[in-house]
């Protein structure tokens, strides 16, 4: 089980808040932190094109999904960053979304990177109890 | 009962058919809305949960769709997403939605609504078999009502087909009485009259 241990870590992401949402299934946890690890890359590069293209629209939609994904996830920093830039393209600032971006963008990778090292803490797991 | 949830966020949507399954729920899923429209439109399920915000066709214009259906249109519809405000909420339940909860959902608040739409779809369904059993009974029931066209000399009736037709003849056929012929005492004093007379 990750023992990473920061003080702020149930800010980028709390396992046990999640566990407890999907009814203390742990491999419901494992198959959603494995679907994240998957979709997550994908939204990034996705709001990062959009506002790269003054696409208002595309921010908004995509921002709104990883908003909701994160939401679910019990990532509340991604959360916060992704609502900021749902906010922008909703209003059509695209000049303002610079320093939006880079928040969920350090936000966003702080949390891949713990879920990467949780999902390999919980495979060596189950390899020693083998 | 089936669900059929519609959402673009891949990890929503598997969150919500494990939960689903779990609460007794055979799960379809679908992951824009044309998809979601036509799962819906091949296997008409009673329960359905559906993304504000998804391509193709949103959740909003699909509950529009579903309450136009002429086969499931009282399909039991929780409209899910992280659109909060008040307008938000009125706009999602005046397109059509039974309920409207928000995103992140809270896991047993979704349980409670779920299983209040599993009853309500229960009892819409039980009410639909229980019209298409009266409405077989209608289609047995003879009736004789209105204004009745009979023959003032002869008092033969006129029929639906404009043919003239015996009186005990159109009786019997629009209506579940029959006859049971006799001699009145009048025809009874006429009829044996004569043959008194002889004697």
């Amino acid at each position: 089980m990750s023992q990473i241990g920061d003080a702020g870590i149930d800010r980028v992401f709390n396992r046990t808040e999640l566990l407890d949402q999907l009814g203390g299934d742990e491999d419901l946890v494992r198959e959603v932190v494995l679907l994240f690890l998957e979709e997550c890359p994908t939204q990034l590069t996705a709001i990062k094109s959009a506002i790269d293209r003054g696409d208002a629209r595309e921010l908004y939609v995509v921002a709104h999904t990883l908003k909701s994904t994160a939401g679910t996830m019990a990532s509340p920093a991604v959360a916060a960053a992704a609502r900021a830039l749902e906010t922008i393209g909703r209003e059509g600032r695209l000049n303002a979304a610079s320093d939006p971006w880079h928040i969920l963008d350090v936000e966003a990778n702080r949390l891949l990177v713990a879920l990467r090292a949780m999902s390999y803490e919980d495979s060596q797991g189950s390899f020693c109890a083998h | 009962m089936r669900a059929l949830i519609a959402d673009d966020d891949r990890v929503t949507a598997t969150i919500l058919a494990s939960v689903l399954k779990r609460w007794g729920f055979e799960v379809t899923l679908a992951y824009d809305g044309q998809a979601a429209w036509e799962r819906f439109r091949e296997e008409h399920p009673p329960f359905v949960v559906l993304d504000w915000m998804m391509p193709e066709i949103d959740g909003p214009e699909l509950c529009r769709r579903i309450r136009l259906d002429p086969v499931n249109a009282h399909a039991y519809v929780i409209l899910l997403t992280s659109r909060d405000s008040s307008a938000d909420r009125v706009a999602g339940l005046d397109a059509g939605a039974d309920d409207y909860v928000t995103k992140p959902f809270d896991r047993e608040e979704l349980r409670a609504r779920v299983h209040v739409g599993a009853r309500v779809a229960r009892m819409q369904a039980e009410l639909a078999d229980r019209v298409v059993q009266l409405e077989q009974a209608l289609a047995n029931v003879k009736q004789l009502e209105g204004l009745i066209p009979i023959c003032s000399y002869c008092k033969r009736i006129r029929s639906d087909q404009d043919s003239w037709e015996q009186m005990e003849s159109y009786v019997t056929a629009h209506s579940s009485a029959t006859f049971s012929h006799g001699v009145c005492p009048s025809c009874f004093d006429a009829m044996s009259a004569p043959e008194n007379g002889k004697s």
